[in-house]
């Protein structure tokens, strides 16, 4: 019968839309994308009590030719700090990358409370021992560019 | 289930034995009841004596603890079988029903209702219908908590003041006449109420009751017993 999968699809819309409208009631998150020859082994976070957000960690894949490959990662930022440090363990080195915000909570109608990610001008938005980094603040999350060669 | 839906649970069930007491009351009047002459309380002085019995007495388990609500009212007979009534009201305690954000919130609040009360019984003084307009004023206090699996919760304050509502409530209530100066009400009552601001979901709204979950249209129903005493 069509009638009830047009009520239930109408329902996921609405709800989908409800829930971009109240943010983050949890932990944002943070979406990286690495390009570069390295592979991690795994990955972890200064100050992290549960490491079940870093594992498993996604398969890399090929870039436009072999000496480098894509990886695309979403781990979540500290709420407890303005600041977040990610250390990347490969074979050979540990690579760490701070990311540097402000944080925002505020009430909003018919949500409680949600937190907010901005930009924190006033300081140096990240720093890292990978080779080229690039932050870019969007409205519900921070995505971080990685050029590693 | 939380606690207070267990509570309201049992009001329908007072809501019909109410009905049938005031529907199947006293038909005949007997020497008693023509000394008695409830319809002569002219003016009359009342409290609630049960609204803050619940947090008292079941303590955690009950939705609002450390709950002082206060209802002084005022009834005056206008005419035979009808009464004004005014009730202010003080409310102050701490809701402990979680929602999804605030784990505790601590209210504090006034309202008053003023409107007619109908007899229902033939003007035999047993059963009134009444109306009331209601304004009422709320702040909050408490504390927020956004959940952090990885690295931990996050905790803040948080404070609303100023937070005011207005609306309607209807009651229905029963008289039993212990003396010729003392009367116990029992009450059924069905509260809607509307807020004019405020960005948080209050829990308990001062004038309706346990509102959990509503917004800015706030809907509430109880029961409760007022003791009155005769001044007139």
């Amino acid at each position: 019968m069509p009638k009830p999968i047009l009520l239930l699809a109408l329902l996921s819309l609405a709800l989908s839309g409800c829930f971009r409208d109240c943010g983050w009631q949890e932990e944002p998150l943070v979406h990286i994308e690495y390009s570069g020859p390295k592979t991690f082994r795994s990955v972890s976070a200064l100050g992290a009590r549960d490491l079940t957000a870093f594992e498993p960690l996604p398969a890399p894949k090929p870039g436009s030719d072999s000496s480098y490959h894509r990886t695309s990662y979403s781990f979540p930022l500290s709420l407890l700090a303005d600041s977040t440090t990610y250390l990347f363990f490969s074979d050979t080195r540990v690579d760490t990358l701070t990311i540097h915000y402000q944080r925002y909570f505020y009430p909003k109608r018919g949500c409680d409370f949600v937190a907010k990610i901005r930009a924190n001008w006033a300081k140096q938005v990240h720093s890292s021992t990978f080779k080229e980094v690039t932050v870019e603040f969007y409205d519900y999350y921070p995505k971080v560019s990685i050029k590693d060669f | 289930m939380p606690s207070s839906l267990r509570t309201f649970g049992l009001i329908p069930l007072l809501l019909c034995g109410l009905s049938i007491h005031l529907c199947a009351g006293q038909s005949t009047p007997t020497p008693d009841t023509v000394a008695q002459r409830p319809y002569l309380h002219q003016l009359s002085l009342g409290l609630d004596v049960f609204k803050s019995v619940p947090s008292v007495v079941l303590g955690k388990y009950y939705f609002i603890t450390n709950a002082a609500i206060i209802e002084p009212v005022l009834r005056h007979r206008t005419r035979r079988g009808h009464y004004n009534q005014l009730l202010l009201g003080y409310v102050r305690g701490t809701s402990i029903e979680p929602s999804e954000t605030i784990a505790r919130q601590q209210v504090q609040g006034w309202y008053l209702k003023a409107g007619p009360d109908w007899d229902i019984t033939r003007r035999r003084g047993y059963g009134y219908f009444g109306l009331s307009a209601v304004v009422a004023g709320a702040s909050y206090r408490g504390t927020f908590r956004i959940p952090g699996r990885t690295f931990g919760d996050y905790e803040g304050p948080f404070r609303e003041r100023g937070n005011l509502a207005w609306g309607g409530e209807f009651t229905l209530a029963r008289n039993f006449y212990l003396s010729d100066r003392w009367m116990l009400r029992w009450l059924f009552r069905g509260t809607v109420l509307r807020r004019t601001q405020g960005e948080l979901r209050p829990h308990y709204y001062p004038g309706a009751g346990y509102t959990l979950g509503m917004y800015r249209r706030l809907f509430s129903y109880g029961s409760t017993l007022q003791l009155h005493y005769r001044l007139r």
